[in-house]
């Protein structure tokens, strides 16, 4: 071969070869991009199905819980009814037979039955807003915020002679205010009204931290949750004691406050006797 | 009738709907007593005879149950279950008198195996009507375990 045609076919064969090693490296370069983009879909997907089973989830939770919502109402708006209707339907028997005696207890029992009817419908309207109606969050002084609203509370108070102590220096929490204040406002009230007959009666609003996360208290030495309720008290219209005043709203709009604000409620205690301590957080 | 003295427990949180069924009760002459409760613990310490309920004497085992659903402290279903659960208190007749037409309720209740389940009527002449039915149905006519 004349030494000009074995450069022509060096050149040929090193430009082949450098075509095939362009192309290997073409082809190395496209799989690893197509594998780049494909895990990248595939993250998106995951991170996409993780997002939709959360949101699932939450569904399936809110659905429960308008359940267990409608149910309630149900029960409880019929109960009133079945007082009014009953004891209408006694005044007129006694009414005909000219049987005075026990007409004004049965009629203050209508219109108690009415008035509790007017009681609950007005919680649930309150309760409806929470969660609807949101208020800008900000940063809460909560010093300020526990004073503000023991001042409103000054009357209960004084009549049940309770010493309310306040851990100074409490950190700010990032927080709707005026919902926070309904919080502190329902646990002071309760902390009030299941004092029993604590000769010594004290409440203690203050702050710890747990794993990071500040968890706000109010501290009793009333009465106590027995174990066995602890959980069920934070149920709407749910009473231990189906005597004590109010309609058993307190609590649950304490539980969808918090919530709402991606928080936590819990309550704290040894039992009967062993006074309380309600916690909440917010996220 | 054996002339025995017939007792009802009735465990009802409401008081306006305690003294409808009792004053109702109370226009019949089949029942001689009737214990009002107002929780479902009272209720099971009661049945138990435990705390304060120990002495038969006093707080005799009743005839037959009239059972609220949502009570204060341990729910009307936990006392069915507990009861249905206890091979001594097993036999006593309970009769779910409730305001909840769930279905969920009536199914847990008959799953509890309630001896029967009603709902509490609207006007006074139905809630007159079926208290006087049940009275006579399960203290009259049904052949009583105790």
């Amino acid at each position: 071969m004349p030494i000009g045609d074995e450069i022509l076919t060096a050149i040929a064969l090193a430009c082949s070869l450098s075509v095939g090693v362009a192309a290997m490296f073409m082809l190395f370069f496209f799989n690893r991009r197509l594998k780049m983009i494909v895990n990248e879909k595939t993250a998106n997907l995951e991170a996409e199905l993780v997002e939709r089973k959360k949101r699932e989830d939450d569904l399936e939770m809110k659905n429960a819980e308008l359940e267990r919502f409608a149910y309630t109402v149900s029960h409880d708006l019929k109960s009133p009814i079945i007082t009014i209707k009953g004891f209408t339907g006694a005044l007129e028997k006694d009414l005909l037979k000219g049987n005075y005696e026990r007409m004004t207890g049965d009629l203050k029992r209508v219109s108690a039955a009415a008035d509790k009817m007017s009681d609950l419908l007005n919680d649930l309207l309150q309760i409806s807003t929470v969660g609807r109606v949101v208020n800008t969050s900000e940063a809460v002084d909560m010093n300020l915020l526990a004073s503000d609203v023991l001042a409103q509370l000054a009357g209960p108070l004084k009549n049940s002679a309770v010493k309310v102590t306040v851990q100074p220096d409490l950190p700010k929490l990032f927080c709707d205010r005026k919902r926070i204040a309904e919080v502190l406002q329902n646990l002071f009230e309760n902390a009030i009204n299941y004092m029993g007959d604590q000769s010594d009666p004290k409440i203690l609003f203050g702050v710890r931290v747990e794993s990071g996360v500040k968890v706000f208290f109010v501290q009793d030495n009333g009465i106590g949750v027995d174990p066995k309720y602890q959980q069920n008290i934070f149920g709407l219209f749910n009473k231990l004691d189906a005597k004590s005043s109010g309609t058993g709203i307190g609590l649950a709009l304490v539980k969808r406050i918090v919530e709402v604000h991606g928080g936590r409620v819990w309550v704290e205690s040894d039992g009967i006797g062993k006074g309380s301590r309600f916690c909440f957080t917010v996220g | 009738m054996s002339g025995e003295p017939l007792t009802v427990l009735l465990v009802e949180d409401n008081p306006d709907h305690a003294e409808l069924v009792m004053r109702n009760m109370a226009d019949f002459n089949v029942v001689n007593t009737i214990i009002h409760l107002e929780d479902g613990e009272a209720a099971l310490d009661y049945l138990h005879g435990r705390g304060i309920y120990a002495d038969r004497k006093q707080y005799p085992m009743p005839h037959l149950m009239l059972l609220d659903l949502r009570l204060p402290k341990v729910d009307g279903l936990d006392v069915l279950k507990e009861v249905k659960s206890d091979a001594a208190l097993r036999p006593l007749p309970v009769v779910i008198l409730t305001t909840s037409a769930a279905e969920r309720d009536i199914a847990m209740a008959y799953e509890y195996h309630a001896n029967s389940y009603v709902t509490k009527p609207v006007t006074f002449d139905d809630f007159s009507r079926l208290l006087r039915d049940l009275g006579f149905y399960w203290l009259a006519w049904n052949k009583r375990p105790w």
